[in-house]
């Protein structure tokens, strides 16, 4: 009892955490049942076509906007789903079931395309292919039909943003699938080759099974990252759900319709996390002895090393290579007569905000991750699984949801409230927290947990409190997870469009709303490649720190 | 701090972890400055029962009582027990020096380093006092480990299998090395081992657990 009662700023903190990071849940279901706005009927709703009397076939409908949005969305996921899958395990194989130079510079390019923010990949391929496309259309309307032209429109717009999203998202389950087959024990692996099966046939029976768990998640975090995406999928012309929240928010100026559309897309989400928990399963898999030992790879012939060498630059050429140099060159057009004063200005406005978020969700993740090694409690472990829920909150919804709490705050005059979000970036920067806090908790809760507990029974001992020693002790062991942390923080927030979007203040771009803005609002590309390109370079120096410092932590 | 009057008692401690009963109704008594040892082999509850008398577990049933206080429920920051764990637990971003100084809060300012020097003399280690916790052999850590608890002149001090990570051969000087330390800053302790040698060599009187069970 006593225990407890010392324990109780840690457990407030941690709740007060949780309640924030779940009330745009809460908000969405107070919201949803009020009565509907005047638009709801035309999203939802599918329009009737008059029945035409000389057709004696029933009428159809047009599938309402609503339904548009859902299939969009699921399309993509589909889609998604099997590219990354596909593009994802077979380059994490080849590079780790086998041993040839240069392993190391391509796993490091493989996982480049993150640097690329969608929407700028987006732009890139629609500049490549444009005069392709027309000509391509061209052809098959003259030798097939308009309705035909048009059906491969559409299909040609899928296929491409299925292709670009995957892309830029298949690195989380490169990586995933990485760590899983490196941490497989060679003794597995070698009892199927002894037992007659082929390498094929051991990666498919073997090594693909066990690293189901782990690939499932990466595949998990690149489907919420795909629900979530605006910028590529309007400068496609793709109607998804985000993009629907957007219009109901922004050209039909009605919240209501907005948290409705929301409120789908967040089953959506439900159903795939609670599919994610099913397919990892419970299953421990016991790792063997000989899993401490990295296994180095079989050695094998030219002809293999070929395949695997054209395989993966294929990859990244598309995934990387083409669309910097289509970056390069369309930023080399407009800066000889570019004033660049204003980007420097907007560099640095955007980093001082990426730099604030980041230190309030490190002390936030911290404080999270160390109530819960002091108080292992289920209710605790319970409350921290909720406050991680934000990263499954899409950052179109969360712009809406919090922009009307902003607003019923207003509205009631309370002084505190009003100071809350005095500046829409206060606002802005609690978003960004409830968003990624999981992306800075990972790290942090990694490097807690391999900090052993006698260290902190020790500093009991000598008489120290829990306060004293998580800053005393637990800070200075944890220099490298708060810089990890960090940069993929600042570098995730730097790029973040759809919250941004929503809920940035209209005078203050960041880079990447300017960047959106200048490619999709004004169709200026050469002028948008500049901010595209400064957002790039900076992922691309956070990744190679990033794994700079991750390759000095290794045993 | 008059060591000569220190006593633990421990009555009719009982604790159950996981379900499984691993103390039932356990005694003990610690006079004066004492060194006792609890041997035993695994599962005999030996190191629950020296958590518990650390604060790190609470007992289900009994007391403990230091010198007359009851300290049952008492927070382990507060019990002024000193504790050496079995892999040494070296905060290893500090020094030797630092390692000591972290108990030494209690102390006016003045007096820390004074006492740390002291302690550093009592288990020769002064000349590794700037030293880091992986640029020294295991006795080296060891010696640290127990330099750490004694500084801030606890009334009791509890060692946890303390030679079980070190070579064989150093075994034999570091039990004697160990007692001698002990006895000469005049504090009671206990030390938990299923090593008959460890228990014959450093205590005074020994105490053999088994299996509960």
């Amino acid at each position: 009892m006593l225990n407890k009662l010392r324990s109780l700023p840690w457990l407030l903190s941690t709740l007060l955490i949780a309640a924030i990071a779940a009330s745009p849940l809460y908000f969405i279901l107070t919201e949803v049942q009020k009565p509907t706005q005047e638009m709801w009927e035309f999203i939802s709703e599918e329009i009737e076509i008059p029945a035409d009397p000389a057709d004696t076939s029933p009428p159809e409908n047009e599938p309402s906007p609503l339904q548009n949005y859902i299939s969009g969305s699921l399309i993509m996921l589909a889609g998604v789903t099997t590219l990354t899958l596909i593009i994802g395990i077979s380059t994490a194989w080849l590079t780790t079931t086998f041993r040839f130079p240069g392993r190391t510079t391509l796993t490091i390019l493989l996982c480049l395309p993150m640097a690329i923010p969608t929407y700028v990949m987006a732009v890139m391929y629609n500049e490549l292919l444009e005069p392709h496309k027309f000509s391509l259309f061209l052809w098959i309307r003259d030798t097939y039909s308009p309705a035909a032209a048009a059906q491969c429109s559409i299909y040609w717009k899928f296929t491409l943003a299925i292709l670009i999203l995957s892309l830029s998202f298949y690195p989380y389950v490169f990586l995933a699938a990485r760590m899983a087959f490196k941490k497989q024990s060679q003794a597995y692996i070698e009892s199927s080759r002894i037992l007659g099966r082929s390498i094929t046939s051991t990666f498919i029976r073997i090594s693909l099974p066990l690293a189901r768990p782990s690939i499932i998640a990466g595949l998990t975090l690149a489907l919420l990252e795909t629900i979530n995406e605006f910028g590529a999928m309007k400068i496609l012309g793709i109607e998804t759900l985000t993009t629907g929240i957007f219009s109901a928010w922004l050209d039909f100026d009605e919240l209501n319709s907005a948290v409705r559309i929301s409120a789908i897309m967040m089953l959506i989400i439900f159903t795939l996390l609670i599919l994610e928990r099913l397919l990892r399963g419970n299953k421990k898999f016991h790792t063997h002895r000989s899993a401490a030992s990295e296994n180095p790879g079989i050695t094998t012939s030219k002809s293999n090393i070929t395949i695997i060498y054209t395989t993966t630059l294929a990859i990244t050429t598309l995934a990387f290579i083409l669309p910097i140099y289509k970056l390069i060159q369309q930023a080399s057009l407009a800066l000889p007569d570019q004033n660049l004063q204003p980007y420097l200005d907007l560099i640095l406005s955007s980093s001082w905000l990426a730099i604030r978020a980041s230190i309030l969700i490190i002390i936030a993740a911290t404080l999270l991750a160390y109530t819960a090694r002091i108080t292992p409690k289920w209710w605790i472990l319970l409350t921290t699984k909720i406050s991680l829920l934000g990263y499954a909150i899409p950052g179109a919804i969360l712009g809406v949801v919090l922009l009307s709490v902003k607003g019923t705050l207003h509205q009631s005059a309370d002084s505190t409230a009003q100071w809350l979000f005095h500046t829409t970036v206060t606002g802005l920067i609690i978003a960004y927290a409830i968003r990624f806090l999981t992306v800075g908790f990972n790290p942090i809760e990694a490097g807690f947990k391999k900090i052993n507990h006698n260290l902190d029974e020790a500093s009991t001992s000598l008489g120290r409190n829990k306060l004293t020693t998580l800053l005393k002790i637990h800070l200075p062991l944890l220099r490298h997870s708060f810089l990890a942390a960090a940069i993929i923080l600042f570098v995730d927030i730097l790029k973040e469009l759809p919250l941004t979007l929503i809920l940035g203040p209209s005078n203050n771009d960041t880079l990447a709303t300017k960047t959106y803005g200048l490619f999709a609002a004004e169709e200026r590309i050469p002028e948008g490649s500049i901010p595209a390109l400064i957002l790039v370079a900076t992922s691309l120096l956070g990744l190679l720190i990033l794994s700079t410092i991750l390759k000095d932590k290794q045993p | 701090m008059n060591h000569q009057q220190t006593t633990l008692t421990a009555k009719n401690i009982s604790k159950k972890l996981g379900g499984k009963p691993i103390l039932k109704d356990i005694s003990l008594n610690l006079i004066q400055s004492e060194i006792i040892a609890l041997l035993g082999n695994s599962g005999c509850g030996k190191t629950t029962l020296l958590r518990i008398i650390a604060g790190l577990e609470t007992p289900d049933q009994g007391t403990i009582h230091l010198s007359e206080k009851n300290i049952t429920t008492l927070p382990p920051e507060k019990r002024n027990i000193g504790l050496v764990f079995q892999d040494f637990a070296l905060f290893p971003h500090m020094s030797v020096k630092k390692n000591i100084l972290y108990g030494l809060h209690n102390l006016p300012k003045k007096q820390r380093n004074t006492r740390t020097q002291e302690i550093l003399k009592t288990t020769s280690l002064t000349e590794h006092q700037n030293k880091y916790p992986h640029q020294l052999s295991g006795g080296q850590q060891q010696r640290v480990a127990l330099a750490r608890a004694l500084a801030p002149s606890p009334s009791l001090v509890l060692l946890d299998e303390p030679f079980s990570n070190l070579d064989a051969s150093l075994r034999e000087n570091l039990r004697k090395t160990v007692r001698e330390i002990l006895k000469k800053s005049h504090t009671p302790a206990i030390i938990v081992t299923h090593d008959q040698a460890d228990a014959d060599t450093v205590a005074d009187r020994i105490i053999t657990m088994t299996n509960q069970t």
